[in-house]
C-alpha cells in the first residue's frame, strides 16, 4: 500500500486525491481479484490501475488551462524538522518551488516521471503505461526538460517584480 | 559516457546503487554537460521529493484486494467442496443508500443540534409514513443574492438498506465474531436519527457459489460491507467495503459517496471489543463520514470559511478546491438534482469569487468553477472580466466565459471588450484568442508571431505565455516564424520549447518544412530544433530516413545527438 500511496500523492500532489486514488484502485482490484491472483507482478497490476485512474480522472475534470495558482500548501508542511530556521525555510520554500513546478507538469509526464520516481525502469514503465519503449525514452526525457522548465520559470516568476504587474 | 548513457540511466537505472566506477564516469560527463547536469539534478529533485506519511485512515483501510491478491492465489481452494472461496465471504452487512434526491416542497421539522452545521444551516427533517426523510432546501439560484445569509441546502431523503450476516461456511469462531461485528453495526445504524433503516430477513446479493462476490449489487445498492476470513484463520482478515458495481453508478460517481470510503483492515481478533472498534471504524468511515447530508452542509462551510479573511490563506485555498470536485460526490443522484447541487456550488463559488478582498483567494476561486457551464455564472464572470481590478482575476474570468460559455452572447460580448480595451497584455490576447473562431486563429497566431512591436526574440513568449493550446493551429508559415525566432534566441531555453510545440504541430503543415530545414539550413541550431520536432513526426514519409542521415552524418554533434533518438 506504501508503493501505491506514495506513487498517487506524486500523480495528485495532495493527500486527500491521493488516499482517492488508491482507494478507487483497490476498488478496481476487488472487482479483478482472480486477474490479480494469476498476475506475476500484482505491484505492477494495481499501479497500471492506478495510473489508468489517475489519466482518466485528469482528463474528466476539465480542468484550467493553466495550472492552480499555488498549490503548495501541502508541500510546505512537508519540510524537515532537523535544520535551524533559515535552513527550513529556504528548504521548504525549495521543496515548495518543485512541489509547484511538479504540479505544471502535464499530466501524462508527471504519471511517467512518479513512476520513475518510485524505482520502476523502463520495462516495468512499459508494462504499466502500455507505452513503447522508444517512445518512453523520448518522454521521459522531455518530461524531465518540462520539469526543469517550469522550475526555471517559477524562479523567474518569484523574482521581485512581479511579471503580471509588470507588463501593463 | 556520453549524453546517451546519461539519458539511459535516468531513464532506467537506480542512480543510488550505481557502481563507483560509472558513478565517477557519469561525473566527468555532468561537468562537462549542462544539459545532461540539468538533467541529473532534476531527476534527483524528484526522487528526494518529499512525501507524506501514509495516513491513519488510509492505513486503516485494508482493501479486500490485498486479500484478493496476495491470498486467494494460496489459499484457494484445492477441492471442488471448498469453492472459490478461499477469502470466505462470512457475513455481509450492505447498506444501500437510496440517493434518489427528492426536493421537499413541505415544511419539515428541525433537526437536533448535532445536525447542525458549524456554518449555521440546519438540516430538517420530517417524517413521511414508514421513513424518516432528511429534507434540505437549496436556494432558487434567481433568489441567491452575494449575501453573508447562511445558504440552505437541497432536500433529499435517504434509506440505508442493512443486510443481515450470511455466512458461506460456518464455524463458531466465525459466526460469534461476525454477529459482534453486524450487532454493533446495528446499534450504530439505529442511533442514525431520521434515518430510514431496513432490516431484511434475507438479503444476500453478492454471495454466490462460485466464492468471491462478483455479480453486480441490484440497481440502487450502493456499497457492500463485508467481512472475510479465510478458512483455518483464527483472525478476522478483512473488513471490506466494496463498492457497488453497477456500471450506472460506478461510471457516474466518485468515490466518496457511491463507493464510500469503505475500504478497511482491522487484522483484529475476533473478540467481541475488536468487532465494535471495527464496527465503529466502519460505521465512522464509509456511512457517518460520507453521508450525504454532512456533504451538502459542506458547501456552506466553504463559502464561510472562504469568505473569512482571518483563516490562513493555505486553508482558503484547500477549501477553494474542494470545491472542484465537489460535484462528483454527488453523481448518484438523479441528473436534474445534480444540476440543482451544481448551481449551488456555482453560487458559492461566484459568491467567493465576488466578496473575497484578496486577488488570489478571487481567481482561485474562479478556477473552482471550471467545467460548470451555469448560466447563472455568466453575469458574475463578466462583471469580473470588465471591472475586476486584478489582472489575475481578469484573466480567469476570460477563461471560464472562453471555455464554458463560448456560446453565450453576453459572454462573447464581455470578451470582445477585453480584447481591445483591457489594460493586460495577457487578457487582451486571450480574450482575442477566445472570441477568434478555428479559421482565423491560424492567421491570429501568424499575426502574434510577426508582431513588429514585440522584439523577435520575444514573440515566442508571449504567444506561449498567452494563448492556451496555441499548438494545433500552426501553419507552415507560422512554423516558419517560430523557426527564425529560434535563429534569433541565444537562449536554448525557447529552442526546447519551440522543439517541443512544433512536434506536436499539424504533420500536414510543418513535416516538409522541417525536413527542408534539417537538411539545408547552414544554422546548427535550426537543424537542431527541426531534428527534435521531426522526432513528434516519424510516421511522415521520409522523416525516419532523414532523421537516421543526420543521427550519422550532421557536422553538428548537437544535430546528430537530438536525431539519436529516432527509430
Amino acid at each position: 500500500m506504501a508503493v501505491l500511496f506514495r506513487a498517487a500523492y506524486r500523480l495528485a500532489g495532495n493527500r486527500s486525491d491521493a488516499e482517492d486514488l488508491v482507494q478507487d484502485t483497490f476498488a478496481r482490484a476487488c472487482e479483478r481479484l482472480d486477474e490479480i491472483a494469476g498476475c506475476e507482478r500484482p505491484d505492477q497490476w494495481l499501479l497500471r490501475v492506478l495510473y489508468h485512474r489517475f489519466i482518466d480522472t485528469a482528463r474528466r475534470r476539465r480542468r484550467s488551462p493553466v495550472g492552480a495558482l499555488d498549490d503548495s500548501a501541502e508541500s510546505a508542511a512537508l519540510a524537515s524538522q532537523d535544520p535551524g530556521p533559515e535552513q527550513l525555510a529556504e528548504r521548504a520554500e525549495s521543496e515548495v518551488a518543485f512541489h509547484r513546478a511538479w504540479l505544471r507538469l502535464e499530466t501524462d509526464q508527471r504519471a511517467l516521471l512518479s513512476l520513475r520516481a518510485e524505482g520502476y525502469g523502463m520495462a516495468e514503465i512499459e508494462a504499466i503505461t502500455g507505452i513503447g519503449r522508444e517512445v518512453l525514452g523520448a518522454r521521459l526525457h522531455r518530461a524531465r526538460r518540462s520539469l526543469r522548465r517550469h522550475l526555471e520559470e517559477d524562479a523567474i516568476r518569484d523574482a521581485p517584480a512581479a511579471i503580471i504587474g509588470s507588463q501593463r | 559516457m556520453n549524453c546517451q548513457d546519461i539519458g539511459r540511466i535516468l531513464n532506467d537505472d537506480d542512480i543510488a546503487a550505481l557502481r563507483p566506477a560509472v558513478v565517477n564516469s557519469a561525473r566527468e560527463h555532468l561537468a562537462t554537460c549542462d544539459e545532461c547536469a540539468w538533467d541529473w539534478k532534476v531527476h534527483e529533485r524528484m526522487l528526494a521529493m518529499p512525501l507524506p506519511a501514509i495516513g491513519a485512515k488510509l492505513l486503516a483501510w485494508q482493501p479486500a484486494a490485498r486479500a484478493g491478491h496476495a491470498k486467494t492465489a494460496v489459499r484457494r481452494p484445492r477441492g471442488g467442496s471448498l469453492i472459490i472461496g478461499a477469502l470466505i465471504a462470512i457475513g455481509a452487512a450492505a447498506a444501500m443508500v437510496v440517493g434518489v434526491g427528492r426536493l421537499q416542497d413541505r415544511q419539515p421539522a428541525e433537526l437536533p443540534a448535532d445536525q447542525q452545521t458549524s456554518s449555521g444551516t440546519s438540516l430538517r427533517a420530517e417524517p413521511t409514513g414508514e421513513s424518516s426523510e432528511i429534507a434540505l432546501s437549496l436556494p432558487d439560484a434567481r433568489d441567491a443574492s452575494v449575501t453573508d445569509a447562511p445558504q440552505p441546502l437541497y432536500a433529499y431523503s435517504f434509506t440505508v438498506v442493512l443486510a443481515p450476516p450470511s455466512y458461506e461456511r460456518q464455524d463458531e469462531l466465525t459466526e460469534r465474531a461476525v454477529g459482534n461485528i453486524h450487532s454493533a453495526l446495528l446499534v450504530r445504524l439505529r442511533s442514525l436519527p431520521h434515518l430510514r433503516l431496513i432490516e431484511p430477513e434475507s438479503f444476500d446479493p453478492y454471495l454466490e457459489s462460485s466464492g468471491f462476490p462478483r455479480r453486480p449489487l441490484p440497481r440502487g445498492v450502493d456499497f457492500l460491507v463485508q467481512v472475510q476470513r479465510p478458512p483455518g484463520m483464527e483472525e478476522i482478515e478483512n473488513l471490506a467495503g466494496i463498492r457497488t458495481i453497477d456500471v450506472r453508478v460506478l461510471s457516474a460517481a466518485s468515490n466518496r459517496i457511491a463507493s464510500g470510503r469503505t475500504f478497511m483492515d482491522t487484522s483484529s481478533r475476533a473478540s467481541a471489543d475488536a468487532a465494535r472498534a471495527a464496527a465503529d471504524s466502519l460505521f465512522e468511515q464509509s456511512i457517518n463520514r460520507t453521508f450525504p447530508p454532512r456533504d451538502l452542509s459542506r458547501l456552506g462551510e466553504i463559502r464561510n470559511y472562504a469568505l473569512d479573511s482571518t483563516r490562513s490563506e493555505d486553508t482558503r485555498f484547500e477549501l477553494i478546491d474542494e470545491l472542484t470536485q465537489f460535484s462528483l460526490r454527488f453523481a448518484i443522484f438523479e441528473e436534474s438534482v445534480q444540476q440543482q447541487v451544481e448551481r449551488s456550488i456555482a453560487i458559492t463559488t461566484a459568491d467567493i469569487a465576488t466578496n473575497a478582498p484578496e486577488p488570489a483567494i478571487r481567481a482561485r476561486s474562479w478556477q473552482a468553477a471550471a467545467g460548470l457551464a451555469d448560466s447563472y455564472l455568466v453575469a458574475p464572470l463578466t462583471e469580473a472580466l470588465l471591472r475586476d481590478s486584478s489582472d489575475i482575476v481578469r484573466l480567469e474570468a476570460a477563461r471560464r466565459l472562453a471555455l464554458d460559455f463560448a456560446a453565450d452572447p453576453a459572454a462573447r460580448a464581455a470578451l470582445d471588450f477585453s480584447a481591445l480595451n483591457d489594460s493586460d497584455r495577457a487578457v487582451r490576447h486571450y480574450a482575442r484568442w477566445a472570441n477568434t473562431d478555428e479559421s482565423g486563429r491560424p492567421v491570429l497566431l501568424t499575426q502574434m508571431l510577426s508582431d513588429p512591436t514585440v522584439p523577435v526574440p520575444e514573440r515566442f513568449g508571449v504567444v506561449r505565455s498567452d494563448i492556451p493550446r496555441y499548438q494545433a493551429y500552426i501553419t507552415r508559415e507560422s512554423a516558419r516564424l517560430l523557426l527564425d525566432i529560434a535563429a534569433a534566441s541565444h537562449a536554448d531555453m525557447a529552442w526546447s520549447d519551440i522543439t517541443s510545440d512544433l512536434g506536436i504541430a499539424p504533420p500536414n503543415q510543418v513535416a516538409d518544412l522541417l525536413l527542408e530545414r534539417l537538411r539545408d539550413d547552414p544554422d546548427a541550431a535550426i537543424r537542431r530544433v527541426a531534428a527534435g520536432a521531426l522526432l513528434g513526426h516519424q510516421d511522415e514519409p521520409g522523416v525516419v530516413a532523414a532523421l537516421r542521415y543526420a543521427r550519422d552524418n550532421d557536422p553538428s554533434p548537437e544535430v546528430r545527438l537530438a536525431a539519436f533518438t529516432v527509430r
